[in-house]
């Protein structure tokens, strides 16, 4: 964090962006995603001093230096545990967690299941480009069973079910269950800010091309489609429309009503009555 | 992705002049976020391009009021402004001419935009005011046009990396 923060500030977008540039490549989805992660800090009125993100690693996982936050670049896969560990340690703070597909699904996978369940009041943003684009392009976990255009996959693809990270945030229990699409940065927006503002793990799922391993994402722009029905508070029929969605429906998909892990201990505990807690 | 036009949702010329102002500083931003990409991507000659796009827009910004708090700044029915780039339509190995070509079609959007409000608002000042703001696109059209036309064209096999990223079994 480099400007100085006070409580009466009104803090812009703009404010959210560090000094550090991007190293993404031109037309990276990522740049539209880091948009408008600041600006629904902005519009949700949250300041610098208040606000942490933190990620795991890869393209998308270089998020934290790009904000003007608290910010925590960590271990490949383990963004959840230390951001679950952040707001456990800091529930005045507000928690954004990012990374792209492979580190949270495959690296990750275990701490994306588990993190799901506790339901720790969090954000957890996922840029899925469906390729592993900061080591050239391998399959990751969300790729297409039979995507074979780069010479870091298998002839004829992995032959592997891609992962449905919807489906199964919504199993493991996770809270609040959206998609957005880095090319609808302002719709975006208003997921993250939903997400932030929903108690509970939220999860949202963002499509944001890899024009450089995978140029046909281009022609995601013309595929993308608002979802057609309300948010369910009802998992089975979450589940059924996940099941049925062919990927391209944005919007927020599931609000559910689970408790938040942690809430009602750690918003009352007084500096004293932690010492206690760790007391010998 | 964009919602149908409700050309009477722009219900004052101050509330269209905020609009306009809005869309000149966005692509300010868009433009030198692309300029530090380029920049990043080792192609300095389109990175360039960018920046004086940017300049180009800063200079357009500034002709413009400072809003009052409270007015509109975005088009009410586009999820994004008509004259952003998208981001998607770039590359890294594009030249100068396609940025200039990117940000000519971004004011052409604009134009277009501002003609159509001209002629469909049931507003008569927002038609005015729409009217008066086509006739200074026009200008920044032939304006970048021109520019454009300077430059070289690139040639067919632009796209062409001879180490590419992604490269193919064989390569």
């Amino acid at each position: 964090m480099t400007a100085s923060c006070n409580s009466s500030t009104v803090y812009s977008a703009k404010d959210f962006k560090s000094e550090v540039k991007p190293v993404w490549c031109p037309g990276c989805g990522d740049y539209a995603v880091l948009s408008s992660i600041t600006k629904a800090f902005a519009d949700l009125g949250l300041k610098p001093h208040e606000t942490s993100v933190v990620s795991g690693i890869g393209c998308s996982s270089r998020i934290p230096a790009y904000t003007n936050t608290y910010g925590f670049h960590s271990i490949h896969g383990r963004a959840l545990a230390v951001g679950q560990g952040l707001k456990l340690a800091r529930p005045d703070l507000t928690v954004l967690v990012a990374g792209g597909d492979g580190d949270g699904f495959s690296i990750g996978g275990n701490h994306f299941l588990h993190a799901c369940r506790r339901n720790v009041d969090l954000t957890y943003i996922v840029m899925d480009n469906r390729v592993y684009g900061m080591t050239k392009g391998q399959p990751s976990p969300t790729t297409e069973s039979d995507w074979d255009a780069s010479a870091m996959a298998p002839p004829g693809g992995t032959g592997m079910t891609p992962f449905h990270p919807l489906a199964i945030a919504l199993a493991a229990g996770a809270n609040f269950v959206a998609r957005g699409f880095s090319g609808d940065p302002n719709g975006t927006a208003q997921i993250i800010a939903e997400a932030i503002k929903y108690p509970g793990f939220s999860f949202v799922a963002i499509m944001s091309p890899c024009i450089t391993f995978r140029e046909e994402q281009r022609e995601w722009k013309e595929m993308v489609r608002p979802a057609v029905v309300e948010a369910t508070t009802d998992s089975a029929q979450a589940a059924r429309r996940l099941m049925t969605d062919d990927g391209f429906n944005i919007g927020v998909l599931y609000r559910g009503n689970r408790q938040s892990y942690g809430k009602e201990a750690k918003v009352t505990s007084t500096a004293a009555a932690l010492e206690a807690e760790f007391a010998l | 992705m964009s919602k149908a036009p409700d050309f009477g949702a722009v219900k004052t010329s101050a509330e269209l002049l905020s609009i306009a102002r809005a869309m000149e500083l966005n692509s300010v931003e868009r433009y030198r976020e692309l300029a530090e990409a380029f920049e990043i991507s080792c192609n300095p000659d389109t990175a360039e391009a960018f920046r004086e796009l940017a300049e180009d827009e800063a200079r357009q910004a500034a002709d413009f009021p400072v809003p009052a708090a409270g007015l509109a700044q975005v088009v009410p029915w586009f999820e994004e402004d008509p004259e952003i780039a998208d981001p998607g339509a770039v590359h890294y190995l594009m030249h100068p001419w396609h940025a200039l070509d990117l940000g000519l079609r971004h004011q052409e959007r604009s134009l277009a935009l501002f003609a159509a409000l001209a002629e469909q608002s049931p507003f008569a000042e927002v038609k005015a005011e729409a009217l008066r703001l086509v006739e200074r696109e026009r200008g920044h059209v032939a304006e970048i046009t021109a520019k454009r036309d300077r430059l070289p064209e690139p040639p067919d096999d632009w796209e062409d990396d001879l180490d590419p990223p992604n490269w193919e079994a064989g390569d």
